[in-house]
C-alpha cells in the first residue's frame, strides 16, 4: 500500500456521492485534488463508474405494441369532467397539509355529502323532516363508505387525495397540541 | 432545444389541448418508464399496467401542469409512488421479508465465463439478479440516480426521504453491488 493509502480519510458515500454529481464544489474540488494520488481511491471511482455503465447498458424491453392503444381505452373510460382552471398549479403532495381552514371546510363538506351518498338519511332541508341526524351518526356513515365512494362525493382528483381528508382529524389534533404547550 | 426543454414544451401544448403532443410524450418515455418498473418490480405484466396507470395520472393532470420540475422527475415521481405502493401490498410481499432489510441474496455464480461476449451476458444477468435482490429503497435510489439521472433531491421527493438519506441508499446499493462484482468488471472493456 502506498504511503498516501494509509492516510486517506475520504469516505466511501462521499466518493459515491461525487460519482453522482452531489458533492458541494468545494468538497468535489477537494476529491479532484486527492483522487489521483490515492490508488484506493481510483479503485473505487473505477468500480462505481464501471458499475454504473454496466446498469445503463441493459437493454430497453419493447414497448408491447398495444400498449398505448391499452391507455387510450383507460382514457376513454374517464368520466367526463370540466377541464380546471388553466395555470393552476399541480399541488405538491406536502402542500396539500398546508391549510386547516380548508382541511374543516372540507370536512364539512363531506359531512353534508353523506346526504347525498346515503339517501336514508333524510335531508334537513326536506319540508317536514325530522331532526337531522347526529354529527356522530354522520361519522358512522362516512366510516361505512368506499374511499371511492367519498372521494368522488367530494369531487377529488385522486383517491390520493382522500388520504389528506381521511387525516384531518389527526392534523387538527396535532395543532390543538402545538396550541396548549404553546 | 434540449431534450428536456422539448419535453417541458409538449405538456405545455398537450395541457392547452394537443393531443399528438402526448403521444409524443408516451413514444418517448414508456420504453425507459417499463425498463425501470421491471426492475423495481420483477415481472413485466405489472409493470405494463403501471406504465399505463403513469401516463393515465398525467393525462388527468394536464390542465394543472406547471414546469417547476423536470417532466421526467414529474413523471418518475408518480411511477415510484405508483411502484412502492405495489410492493407494499400485503398479498404481494413475502411474510418473512422486512422493507428495509440488508439482506440481498447471494446469486453470483462461482464460474465465471472467459469468453468476452459470454462474460457480458452473464455480468449482466448476474448485475440484474444482484440489483433486484437489494432492498427496495436501496434498488430505487441507485436506479434514478446512477442510471437515469435524477439528482438526489428529486429521489428524495420521490420516497419521500431527506437527501442525506438517498446518499446513504445510494452508497449502500454501490457498495453491495461493487463488492460482489467488482472484480468481474475489471479489465473488460
Amino acid at each position: 500500500m502506498r504511503s498516501e493509502d494509509v492516510h486517506c480519510t475520504i469516505d466511501d458515500a462521499e466518493l459515491s456521492a461525487w460519482t453522482d454529481g452531489e458533492l458541494s464544489p468545494l468538497r468535489a474540488e477537494s476529491l479532484r485534488e486527492h483522487v489521483p494520488s490515492c490508488a484506493h481511491c481510483r479503485d473505487r471511482m473505477v468500480a462505481f463508474e464501471r458499475l454504473g455503465a454496466q446498469l445503463a447498458s441493459s437493454p430497453l424491453p419493447p414497448v408491447p405494441s398495444d400498449l398505448r392503444a391499452r391507455l387510450q381505452q383507460k382514457i376513454d373510460a374517464l368520466p367526463e369532467a370540466p377541464r380546471g382552471i388553466p395555470g393552476r398549479a399541480a399541488p405538491p403532495v406536502r402542500r396539500r397539509w398546508s391549510s386547516l381552514p380548508i382541511a374543516s371546510a372540507a370536512l364539512a363538506a363531506a359531512a353534508a355529502t353523506v346526504y347525498v351518498l346515503f339517501p336514508r338519511v333524510p335531508s334537513p332541508l326536506d319540508a317536514g323532516s325530522p331532526a337531522p341526524p347526529s354529527l356522530a351518526r354522520v361519522e358512522d356513515e362516512l366510516a361505512v363508505a368506499s374511499e371511492e365512494e367519498i372521494a368522488i362525493a367530494l369531487e377529488l382528483d385522486t383517491i390520493e387525495d382522500f388520504d389528506v381528508i381521511s387525516n384531518l382529524e389527526l392534523l387538527e389534533a396535532l395543532v390543538a397540541m402545538d396550541a396548549e404547550t404553546g | 432545444m434540449d431534450a428536456e426543454d422539448e419535453d417541458v414544451q409538449w405538456m405545455l401544448a398537450f395541457r392547452d389541448g394537443e393531443n399528438a403532443a402526448f403521444d409524443r410524450l408516451f413514444d418517448r418515455w414508456a420504453g425507459r418508464l417499463l425498463r425501470y418498473l421491471e426492475r423495481m418490480l420483477r415481472e413485466s405484466a405489472t409493470a405494463e399496467e403501471l406504465v399505463q396507470e403513469a401516463f393515465l395520472r398525467v393525462y388527468r393532470a394536464r390542465d394543472r401542469y406547471q414546469p417547476d420540475a423536470k417532466f421526467s422527475t414529474w413523471l418518475y415521481r408518480i411511477a415510484t409512488n405508483l411502484a412502492l405502493n405495489e410492493l407494499r401490498r400485503p398479498s404481494r410481499r413475502d411474510p418473512h421479508e422486512s422493507l428495509e432489510a440488508d439482506t440481498a441474496r447471494p446469486v453470483v455464480s462461482q464460474a465465471t465465463p472467459t469468453d468476452d461476449r459470454v462474460h457480458a451476458r452473464w455480468l449482466g444477468t448476474q448485475v440484474e439478479s444482484a440489483l433486484q435482490a437489494l432492498p427496495e429503497r436501496q434498488r430505487v435510489a441507485l436506479w434514478l440516480s446512477a442510471v437515469e439521472g435524477h439528482s438526489y433531491a428529486d429521489v428524495a421527493e420521490a420516497l419521500d426521504v431527506t437527501e442525506k438519506a438517498v446518499k446513504s441508499l445510494v452508497h449502500r446499493a454501490r457498495a453491495t453491488l461493487t463488492e460482489r462484482f467488482g472484480p468481474a468488471m475489471e479489465g473488460r472493456g
